[in-house]
């Protein structure tokens, strides 16, 4: 736009772009074929195995910075005190092979015996101790402070027992246990955090070797693992931002690991001969807001639920998803271990939803709602609100406008409540019920797009410090029946986490997100 | 375009006949009135034409090829027919484009009229305004409009209009210094008309060419415009579409579903180019100088 009269040559550069869309088309149809050329030679068993992540850790350090991509790369040169069974998600053993409570604020831990560090230290309660005065120690700022700081008091019995102390009664404790990875208290000792910083020494599966920042961190199997040596020798994490370089990266058989494949590109992948695409149905759960916090039509139970009524969610997922998502039936995802299991998804029933609007006086063809969301951070979320607008419309008539929004504005909207009437949001990794519905149905919690009504505030108020496993499970049961009747949100699904896989190796992603390599083998 | 006009005055009042008489004779002319003729009546018949509304579907018809029974151009990834949303996606696009010439060339030529033919301290601010909006690159400056104004048909209107008015304001204003210099403007003012009556009955008349020269060309470049904003995630919104959302939005498709971006790809190719040839073709006709 710098020159005021286009001369004729902007007609023919118009005519010329004109052709290179034509050619580009013609160019798409041909690339597809193409790629579908039979599988390339294996590679040799002992080239390192990379995993390629959207960004580098940012720190070395444990216990120091909540990011998932740095949790996701750290994990694997530590072992945490708990676990969860890759099957049913349940707390499992890792370094601490039992636990129980001795009283509602008293937790006993015993440890794995054996254990050492890479450094040739051995593991003991002194390095869970030392590690969560680490965690409580204001000064070194860590992240993970407000996760730990119910804990009071910390006992060591023997060099194989953890007793610790709660402030007040915190269930929650058990899930902090799951991500405690202990640092060794020696070397913290004699030479400090600084040196673990640059030479990281946990009890892990993998031994560090070199990190280059924004590059690589390169790792090597641990051969004195205690759960035994890893098969894969060799480990890398690459940072590569863009996703489509990551794509390209796998196809090309640079890397061998790779998140997030989004679902357009499945065929791709699986037609590569080079990758595949392996799933797992993640614990993160999608969802759509519907926000009661200041009076308007959202406000009235009966037009929530009739929301939920009228819009045909296993549609969606059959047709915009491709399948890949799981239909939710309240707000915990169905591989939750706490979820209600006898609650069950609204039916798609647009006669119901219609009678609701009519019995709360309201004519939805009048109705005109606003909706935000994301676009590029879930699966499919630009097309989703744009196929729950289209289902409110064609089965209702409610006209909804949409806002996409960058991700840093969309977050701040919600914690600012400058949404509009629904947004639609991600939460996990969520598999217990309070980290799910006390953070997302209460008025000042920060992400929350509900306020619960006095009665569902107290059932949650309640349930919260319950220590005792059957209780407890009975009151977070009640409380998800309420929030199914209440309809805080359009319940949608859990996702499905779409992982692409070179074909040398075997690798079983996690619903919750975790990249664990040592179960990692090379395929023959 | 620095260079004065001849004050023929008489430009707009030529007869039809004679405009067609010219046109018949400029065959890029006529293709590019071809082509604005059938675009405008496709945006303004879009509901007749086509069955289909443009932002429901039937999820389950999703991404048909082009050619399927019934869609012509195919589906999109929620089922909706392409062919219905180039249609309608067209009446955004071309809206877009109208309004904001309307409104900037109305503004531009305000103060470009006011500040050429008074000229002081008014002309030195306005003009020094002109430098410095001028000096950002277009598109950095619309992203930074849009992104304090939030998305949406309206605010990017307002966008382009903050972002477009200038040119005119500096293209009139140059044509007013050259006219009001003319023994006709003298003569005006020696009769006693005020400076308002002179500007607006001698002076705009003598300096409306090169405004809807420039205006239709415009046109087709804020099309474009449009699509680049909205295909950087700034423009229109759903449940409204136009082109640059639709090539935003088939982006993601290409590998699997190249219909999707094409499509409204070449209809914006098409659609600047026929409004780039009305425009070559006005000028061809209105400015004396390319006249052989």
């Amino acid at each position: 736009m710098n020159e005021l009269i286009p001369r004729r040559g902007t007609v023919r550069l118009l005519a010329l772009l004109l052709m290179a869309v034509l050619l580009l088309a013609a160019g798409c149809g041909g690339s597809s074929t193409s790629s579908k050329a039979p599988g390339g030679t294996a590679a040799p068993a002992e080239k390192p195995v990379v995993v390629a992540l959207g960004a580098d850790t940012r720190t070395l350090l444990p216990m120091k910075i909540v990011d998932m991509t740095t949790y996701q790369q750290i994990r694997n040169i530590y072992d945490t005190l708990l676990t969860r069974d890759p099957k049913t998600y349940a707390l499992a053993p890792e370094l601490a092979t039992s636990w129980r409570a001795l009283d509602d604020k008293t937790w006993e831990f015993k440890l794995r015996q054996g254990v050492k560090f890479h450094n040739g230290e051995p593991f003991t309660s002194e390095s869970v101790k030392v590690t969560i005065e680490k965690i409580l120690d204001k000064s070194w700022q860590s992240h993970y402070y407000t996760r730990f700081e119910m804990i009071d008091k910390i006992e060591t019995p023997d060099d194989y027992t953890v007793i610790l102390h709660t402030k007040q009664p915190s269930p929650i404790l058990l899930l902090r246990m799951q991500g405690l990875l202990p640092m060794p208290p020696k070397l913290l000792k004699e030479k400090g955090i600084d040196e673990l910083a640059k030479h990281p020494i946990g009890v892990g599966p993998y031994k560090f070797v070199s990190w280059t920042k924004d590059e690589k961190l390169e790792l090597e199997a641990n051969p004195d693992y205690w759960a035994g040596k890893p098969l894969i020798e060799k480990l890398v994490f690459r940072p590569i931002p863009e996703f489509s370089s990551r794509l390209s990266a796998l196809l090309a058989g640079e890397v061998d690991v790779i998140q997030n494949i989004p679902v357009s590109a499945v065929e791709q992948v699986n037609s590569s001969g080079k990758a595949r695409v392996e799933s797992v149905p993640s614990s993160r759960v999608n969802y759509i807001a519907l926000t009661n916090f200041k009076p308007g039509p959202l406000s009235d139970r009966r037009i929530r639920q009739a929301l939920n009524y009228g819009v045909d969610v296993d549609g969606i997922i059959k047709y915009v998803m491709k399948g890949h998502a799981y239909r939710m039936a309240g707000a915990l995802s169905n591989i939750n271990p706490e979820v209600n299991k006898d609650l069950k998804p609204y039916p798609f029933d647009v006669a119901k939803a219609k009678a609701l609007f009519q019995e709360a006086g309201v004519d939805p063809t009048k109705l005109t709602l606003t909706m935000d969301s994301p676009q590029g951070r879930y699966p499919m979320d630009k097309e989703v609100a744009q196929a729950i607008a289209a289902e409110l419309k064609k089965n209702l008539g409610i006209e909804v406008k949409i806002t996409y929004n960058e991700w840093g504005t969309h977050l701040d909207k919600i914690v600012k409540r400058q949404t509009g009437n629904m947004f639609l949001l991600g939460w996990g990794p969520a598999l217990d019920a309070e980290g799910t519905i006390g953070d997302l149905a209460v008025k000042d919690r920060t992400y929350s797009g509900f306020a619960a009504d006095p009665e569902l505030q107290k059932m949650i108020d309640n349930a919260r410090p319950i220590v005792d496993p059957v209780k407890r499970k009975a009151a977070w049961d009640a409380i998800q029946k309420k929030v199914y009747d209440e309809a805080m949100w359009i319940f949608l699904w859990q996702q499905e986490d779409l992982y692409g896989v070179s074909n040398r190796i075997n690798f079983t992603p996690r619903a919750d997100e975790e990249i664990e390599m040592w179960r990692a083998t090379y395929r023959k | 375009m620095s260079e004065p006009l001849p004050a023929t005055g008489g430009a707009i009042t030529r007869a039809p006949s004679r405009i067609w008489r010219r046109l018949s004779r400029h065959q890029a002319g006529l293709v590019g009135f071809v082509i604005v003729l059938v675009i405008l009546l496709a945006s303004l018949l879009a509901g007749i034409l086509t069955p289909y509304p443009p932002d429901v579907g039937d999820m389950v018809q999703n991404l048909l090829p082009p050619g399927s029974p019934g869609h012509l151009l195919g589906t999109d990834q929620l089922g909706r027919d392409v062919l219905a949303r180039i249609l309608y996606g067209s009446r955004i696009s071309l809206a877009i484009g109208v309004y904001t010439v309307v409104v900037a060339g109305a503004l531009g030529t305000v103060v470009g009229l006011l500040s050429g033919f008074w000229g002081g301290w008014l002309d030195t601010a306005a003009m020094r305004l002109v430098d410095v909006q001028l000096s950002f690159p277009f598109i950095l400056l619309a992203l930074v409009i849009s992104a304090i104004l939030g998305g949406g048909f309206r605010n990017l209107i307002i966008t382009l209009v903050i972002s477009t008015w200038v040119m005119y304001a500096r293209l009139v204003r140059g044509e007013v210094l050259a006219v009001k210099e003319k023994e006709y403007v003298e003569a005006a003012r020696a009769g006693g008309s005020t400076d308002w009556h002179i500007i607006f009955r001698h002076v705009l008349p003598n300096v409306s060419t090169p405004i809807i020269i420039v205006s239709s060309l415009q046109i087709a470049q804020l099309i474009v415009a449009e699509a680049a904003i909205s295909f950087l995630g700034f423009g229109v919104q759903p449940p409204d579409v136009s082109w640059g959302l639709m090539l935003a939005d088939g982006r993601d498709y290409m590998m699997n579903a190249w219909w999707l971006a094409t499509f409204p790809g070449i209809a914006l190719a098409i659609a600047a180019l026929g409004i780039n040839l009305v425009g070559d073709w006005l000028r061809d006709i209105w400015d004396p100088r390319l006249k052989v």
